[in-house]
């Protein structure tokens, strides 16, 4: 007989789990004391939301589930935000919260929070556990259910004493789920017409989302590209996919994103997306695309397909098994005039990196920044114009680019660069930021001492909420109201006051030295980099 | 215990997973929840069977009548009651079983809705404990499949 928590902890270790982040509490104290004695690692965060967006990093790196964890109550509520934007961007995450016990489920005593029915639209499945023999199952489904399929969070509710019942334990299994059954291969009839629709394009453009690294497809997406000679273009969860200096690469698409890709979309007359969702920032006016345009939508989410675009092909399954698929049944395509065409715009291009009369030129500095970082860097971008000029300006050549893009979720980058770095020590990883989500995210500065996490950390600094104050100049007669952020703290001194150390630099001649001098740092690293107010974001 | 709830509610969308949201956070447990127009379109009635003792329904009515969206709500006494539970079943029915099933039936006040070589649809609108006495007096001939409706009440 052993007790719920335990097995918990039994159940982690077999599923592989190395690293946990979370912040304790009275409800999850049991887990706690198991979990001390296991040689599964805690991070302990300074803040629940961060915990869940620690794990998302770790996950997006590791390519398997992230795990976090945290007490009932407010540090259930405090994980919401990254479930939901684990959720939006499909990372697999597996959230294990404390909760009241049981018998008291129901009744509002102290710290208790119905956080399956909170989170019920952030997550993929949530279990609440009434019984400890429940747990090696629900914890064997949970990662089952996280990392396959089109992943995303998992929760599981466990109340404290559902962790102190005692039982006897025994491994879980086969997972066989009558309800859950995710298609991998693509249909083969689907796959001829696919080749078909090839074939007879003039102007064939591949959209690239996120859906690829979930499938761990980059490879084959670039092979498939390159042997077609397709041009590529990708939403903000897709960059890096492939190169972002690639000939084929148009770059992102949509609101903020390039007007080649943009037009290339408009003019295609065959748009292969892979695994994205070409929501309303990636797509402006879907009415319009399709008019003459068919549309072949790979996917392994069938309702992702139709949703947002009239769909003429959907492929539901695995990106990267259905590009594997589609490559074998040897698809031929004749024109090229297309594609050098788009190239050859491309090329003509005008970058806009001059200097500025005040502050550094942002788009200067990251594109400067990403090109001397190793090519296998990770770059964590947050969310404000940051992300803009981030996704815009930095090279990915053949490492990784984490952002939250599908809920925007403010302070994403510094806990996801944390858990990124951890996933994989070896590699340099860099969060930049704006002033505004660095406030959110700060004090996770603490977690990067007390673990001695390497990453460096660049704020873009204008004492506004940039991309905010952009809306109201644009949309609201240039009314500009609560984006001052006067008050804020001189960041420099903050990482200094956490040992980290840093510089502060305002025009573009001392970048070059100031990368230079965070590179070579041994540990975290801070550089505040003034931006003028005005600077616009595309 | 069982107890029947009548509830009037506003026929707006959210408000059934509001209801069952709300059973589900306090553990509340239920046999069966049944949502319905009513003859004014602006509400729409909820007739649900929960099992507790008296303490447990008196928290549940309370609970229920806090939510904004709850006009009215009852706990329908039996014998104030007029109940009943719509049932299709799907039997096995070769050519020997047949005629014995259809008379079955017919004792039990079922009807027939549609017949096959192999099976045969019956029909019962009855009170809960006659539907699964049914169930049981067929079980024997093989059910493929049934389906039911919840409990719908009305106070007499």
């Amino acid at each position: 007989m052993i007790t719920g928590a335990e097995a918990i902890v039994r159940c982690l270790e077999n599923e592989g789990v190395e690293i946990i982040f979370g912040y304790p509490g009275a409800t999850i104290a049991p887990l706690y004391d198991k979990l001390s004695k296991s040689n599964i690692r805690h991070i302990l965060v300074r803040h629940e939301q961060h915990a869940g967006h620690e794990a998302s990093g770790y996950a997006r790196i590791k390519k398997k589930p992230g795990v976090c964890m945290t007490t009932s109550g407010p540090g259930a509520t405090n994980l919401i935000t990254a479930l939901a934007t684990a959720y939006m961007d499909s990372v697999p995450l597996v959230a294990i919260t404390g909760q009241v016990s049981s018998e008291l489920l129901g009744r509002d005593v102290f710290q208790e929070a119905d956080i399956t029915g909170a989170a019920e639209p952030f997550t993929k499945y949530s279990y609440l556990v009434k019984n400890a023999e429940d747990l090696p199952r629900i914890i064997k489904e949970a990662f089952h259910i996280a990392s396959t399929g089109r992943p995303g969070p998992v929760l599981i509710d466990i109340p404290v004493n559902v962790q102190q019942q005692r039982f006897d334990f025994a491994f879980a299994g086969e997972v066989n789920l009558r309800g859950y059954k995710p298609t991998i291969k693509g249909h083969t009839g689907q796959i001829k017409r696919v080749c078909k629709a090839i074939n007879n394009a003039e102007r064939p453009v591949i959209c690239v989302g996120g859906g690829i690294f979930a499938a761990d497809g980059q490879g084959e997406l670039q092979r498939f590209a390159e042997m077609l000679n397709i041009p590529v273009v990708s939403t903000m969860m897709g960059i890096g996919a492939v190169p972002t200096q690639h000939s084929l690469n148009m770059g992102m698409l949509g609101m903020h994103g390039k007007s080649i890709a943009n037009q290339a979309i408009t003019d295609s007359d065959l748009l292969i997306i892979v695994g994205a969702r070409v929501s309303d920032r990636a797509v402006l006016l879907p009415a319009n695309v399709g008019k003459n345009t068919k549309i072949v939508h790979i996917d392994i989410d069938p309702t992702e397909i139709g949703k947002n675009l009239s769909t003429l092909i959907p492929v539901v399954g695995d990106a990267k098994e259905i590009l594997i698929q589609i490559m074998e049944a040897e698809p031929d395509r004749k024109s090229e005039d297309w594609t050098d065409l788009l190239k050859a715009k491309k090329d003509k291009l005008e970058l806009d990196y001059a200097p500025r009369r005040s502050g550094i030129n942002p788009k200067a500095f990251v594109n400067l920044l990403s090109k001397s970082l190793p090519d296998d860097h990770i770059y964590c971008a947050d969310v404000g114009q940051n992300q803009i000029w981030s996704a815009a300006n930095c090279e990915v050549r053949t490492g990784r680019f984490l952002t939250s893009g599908g809920m925007g979720t403010m302070g994403y980058s510094l806990p996801a660069a944390i858990g990124a770095k951890i996933a994989d020590p070896e590699k340099t990883v860099v969060a930049v930021c704006g002033d505004g989500s660095f406030q959110m995210h700060m004090m996770e500065l603490a977690t990067i001492c007390q673990h001695g996490v390497d990453v460096k950390i660049v704020v873009m600094k204008n004492n506004k909420l940039g991309l905010v104050k952009e809306i109201q100049k644009k949309s609201y007669k240039n009314n500009e109201c609560a984006v001052d952020l006067t008050g804020s703290p001189d960041l420099v001194s903050i990482a200094r006051a956490y040992g980290i150390p840093g510089q502060r630099i305002d025009s573009m001649d001392s970048a070059d030295g100031a990368i230079a001098e965070m590179l070579s740092c041994k540990c975290a690293y801070l550089l505040e980099c003034v931006v003028d107010e005005n600077e616009s974001s595309i | 215990m069982k107890h029947v709830l009548s509830a009037l509610v506003n026929n707006s969308p959210g408000v059934t997973s509001r209801v069952s949201g709300l059973f589900r956070r306090r553990g509340y447990n239920i046999d069966s929840f049944i949502g319905s127009s009513t003859e004014d379109e602006r509400f729409s009635r909820l007739t649900i069977v929960v099992r507790g003792d008296d303490i447990v329904i008196a928290q549940v009515m309370s609970q229920m009548e806090k939510l904004e969206d709850v006009i009215a709500i009852e706990d329908i006494k039996p014998e104030a009651m007029i109940s009943k539970v719509l049932l299709f079943m799907k039997v096995k029915a070769d050519v020997n079983d047949r005629v014995g099933i259809i008379v079955v039936a017919n004792a039990c006040n079922a009807r027939v809705i549609e017949m096959s070589k192999d099976y045969l649809i019956l029909e019962a609108l009855e009170t809960e404990e006659r539907i699964s006495e049914m169930i049981e007096i067929f079980k024997p001939y093989g059910i493929i499949e049934l389906v039911k409706t919840g409990v719908v009440a009305m106070k007499r």
